[in-house]
């Protein structure tokens, strides 16, 4: 609490009609007073509660449409307390608030319907920002899903995925379930997954779909570039910095910010990306007045997050910060029928593109299709009917028609090691030691397939690798051994 | 000690100033008040914990006194509570002993710092000023 609230803010709260009232749970006198007093100078409306027992009958008495909510509260645990609210009024916006140790706490409280969270000690600006955000959002019931327009659609945006199967219709619940919040979500999977549908889903669901969706690849971007292309820059702050130039963080207010390879982030940005989640602002190269926007972040990785935390490439506290709501994309190989779907979907669309006349999969492809690991995942499903459409005329896919890679891929899988160099059991380290380390990776991998039954997704798990790293390493090895 | 305790400027009063001014006269009186108390709270329940490490208290406390500290602008003594909390949730009571030993010098100048901010609060209002 550096500043005292602007006057500018305070007269825009005043003037909203009937602003919904805030309930303030919070045990720390001296805190509830400070907190109390920021919302009110903003023109906030605000009960305050010392306890939980206090907060919830406050609530029932008068519902609030925001919620301020201490964690630590002493007499209940705040994430039931939380969830008791949430019953009486699914609709309200709980901010939760927690001390800098316990992220851990608000994360759960994000996955249980939290709406924000803020983190002790935290600044007035932030405070309010997190009010107003909340106060901006519409009520439930949520808005009906519409199809993502934004830049960056995908071929097979008519609907965010194609795919009934179990585990597709699992994140399509919990895209619904989690687009009315602010809470961060970060997806993760195998590249070719539909990472990026799967964000452009989560802002078409939520009430920032007429918002912008602004995408940012930061494995694709140059470091020295990068801060300036999430922050913006102003004229004359670098060479080549012509004009002002606004950033992605700035190009989104008021909708979405997709960060893809996150993990890619230079440590440096990392830093300044943390600040600007915990303030809201943002500081343009070369600029010396932060500038408030209103964003929702989804950002995305092929990688193990936390793994590159493990390893110091990614730091841990924003790891926690953004790491709210996962959801994992699952490759094709594990998603049973949806590859037939898929390819038939497209294979429609493709040949509508192109002026073909195409009838559908044969069987053998179809039954192909399913046997194949597809490391390339949706991406290399498209690819390989693009292919089929353009150079073929029409009627029913044959295998005839297929790449001719793509069928000596098919021998991958089910993954039986050409060699079984030796069983699992039998491995020593005094077996290893004398041979390369080629060599010695190649025992591993296969005797760890050997104890996981052949699957690739189990073994690669062990080995922590992606299973696609794992194809290739095995289609690699089969290519010397022909 | 951590580097974000050594860096830290011990207290910040221009933060501390803008929260009362914030507040205005009658609820900052109101907030030295509070500030006093669970400040004195706190620190009463840090030298009681301080000779058997009571891991609870210390990372209970530590937790307030960090929200209060960084709030209104002691620095140092946030940085240090947050140390403290750190290794209490950690159960790493090596450094314990010394990180306290300042924390309670640095709690106690605070408390006075706010009793004198009180009286001087309550002096002006009698004199009639704002």
């Amino acid at each position: 609490m550096n500043r005292p609230a602007r006057a500018s803010t305070a007269r825009a709260a005043a003037a909203r009609p009937a602003p919904p009232s805030i309930l303030l749970i919070e045990d720390t006198p001296s805190l509830q007073l400070i907190y109390s007093t920021v919302l009110q100078g903003a023109g906030h409306k605000t009960r305050v509660a010392t306890s939980a027992d206090e907060g919830l009958a406050a609530f029932t008495a008068a519902p609030a449409g925001v919620v301020l909510l201490d964690l630590g509260l002493p007499d209940r645990d705040g994430l039931a307390l939380m969830q008791e609210i949430l019953g009486q009024k699914p609709e309200t916006r709980i901010i939760v608030i927690t001390a800098n140790g316990s992220i851990n706490k608000a994360v759960e409280a994000m996955r249980a319907g939290a709406h924000e969270f803020l983190v002790k000690p935290f600044d007035e600006g932030r405070l309010l920002a997190a009010v107003r955000n909340a106060l901006d959002q519409p009520g439930l019931p949520r808005p009906p899903f519409t199809a993502p327009t934004a830049p960056g659609a995908q071929v097979l945006a008519l609907r965010p995925f194609l795919g009934s199967s179990e585990v597709m219709e699992r994140i399509h619940s919990k895209i619904t379930s989690v687009a009315s919040s602010m809470a961060t979500v970060f997806i993760t999977g195998e590249s070719g997954t539909g990472k990026e549908l799967c964000a452009l889903a989560v802002h078409g669901s939520s009430s920032r779909g007429k918002g912008p969706f602004i995408a940012l690849n930061c494995g694709a971007i140059p470091h020295d570039l990068l801060e300036s292309e999430v922050f913006g820059h102003v004229k004359g702050s670098f060479t080549g910095a012509v004009s002002d130039r606004p950033g992605a963080a700035t190009a989104a207010d008021g909708g979405t910010l997709f960060l893809d390879e996150i993990c890619e982030m230079a440590l440096a940005l990392q830093t300044k990306l943390l600040r600007f989640l915990q303030t809201s602002t943002v500081l343009p190269v070369g600029a010396t007045k932060p500038q408030k926007v209103n964003v929702r972040i989804v950002c995305a990785t092929n990688r193990d997050p936390l793994d590159a935390v493990r390893r110091g490439q990614f730091r841990e506290d924003l790891y926690y910060r953004l790491f709210v709501v996962p959801i994992h994309m699952p490759p094709l190989r594990d998603r049973g029928n949806d590859v037939i779907e898929i390819a038939e979907s497209a294979l429609q669309q493709f040949a509508a593109e192109e002026g073909r006349a195409f009838d559908g999969l044969s069987r053998e492809v179809a039954d192909l299709f399913r046997r194949l690991p597809w490391p390339g995942n949706v991406r290399q499903v498209l690819n390989v009917i693009r292919n089929v459409v353009v150079l073929n005329e029409g009627g029913v896919v044959t295998p005839a028609m297929l790449p001719e890679d793509l069928a000596s891929a098919s021998e991958v899988r089910p993954l039986q090691p050409a060699a079984p160099l030796a069983d699992a059991e039998d491995l020593g380290l005094d077996s290893l030691l004398g041979r390369p380390l080629a060599e010695v990776e190649r025992i591993i991998v296969t005797a760890t397939l050997a104890r996981h039954g052949g699957s690739v997704p189990k073994a690669a798990r062990v080995l922590d690798l992606s299973p696609s790293t794992l194809y290739r390493k095995l289609e690699g090895w089969a290519r010397d051994a022909s | 000690m951590p580097e974000l305790a050594e860096r830290a400027e011990e207290f910040d009063e221009v933060r501390f100033r803008a929260l009362l001014d914030l507040a205005g006269p009658s609820t900052a009186r109101e907030l030295t008040l509070r500030l006093d108390k669970d400040l004195t709270g706190v620190a009463s329940a840090l030298s009681g914990a301080a000779n058997g490490a009571d891991a609870q208290v210390l990372r209970a406390q530590s937790h307030i006194l960090l929200a209060i500290a960084g709030t209104i602008g002691a620095n140092r003594l946030y940085a240090l509570s947050l140390h403290l909390n750190q290794m209490a949730r950690a159960a790493e009571f090596g450094l314990v002993a010394e990180v306290l030993r300042e924390i309670m010098v640095l709690l106690h100048r605070l408390i006075d710092l706010v009793r004198a901010t009180h009286r001087r609060l309550v002096s002006q209002t009698r004199a009639g000023q704002p």
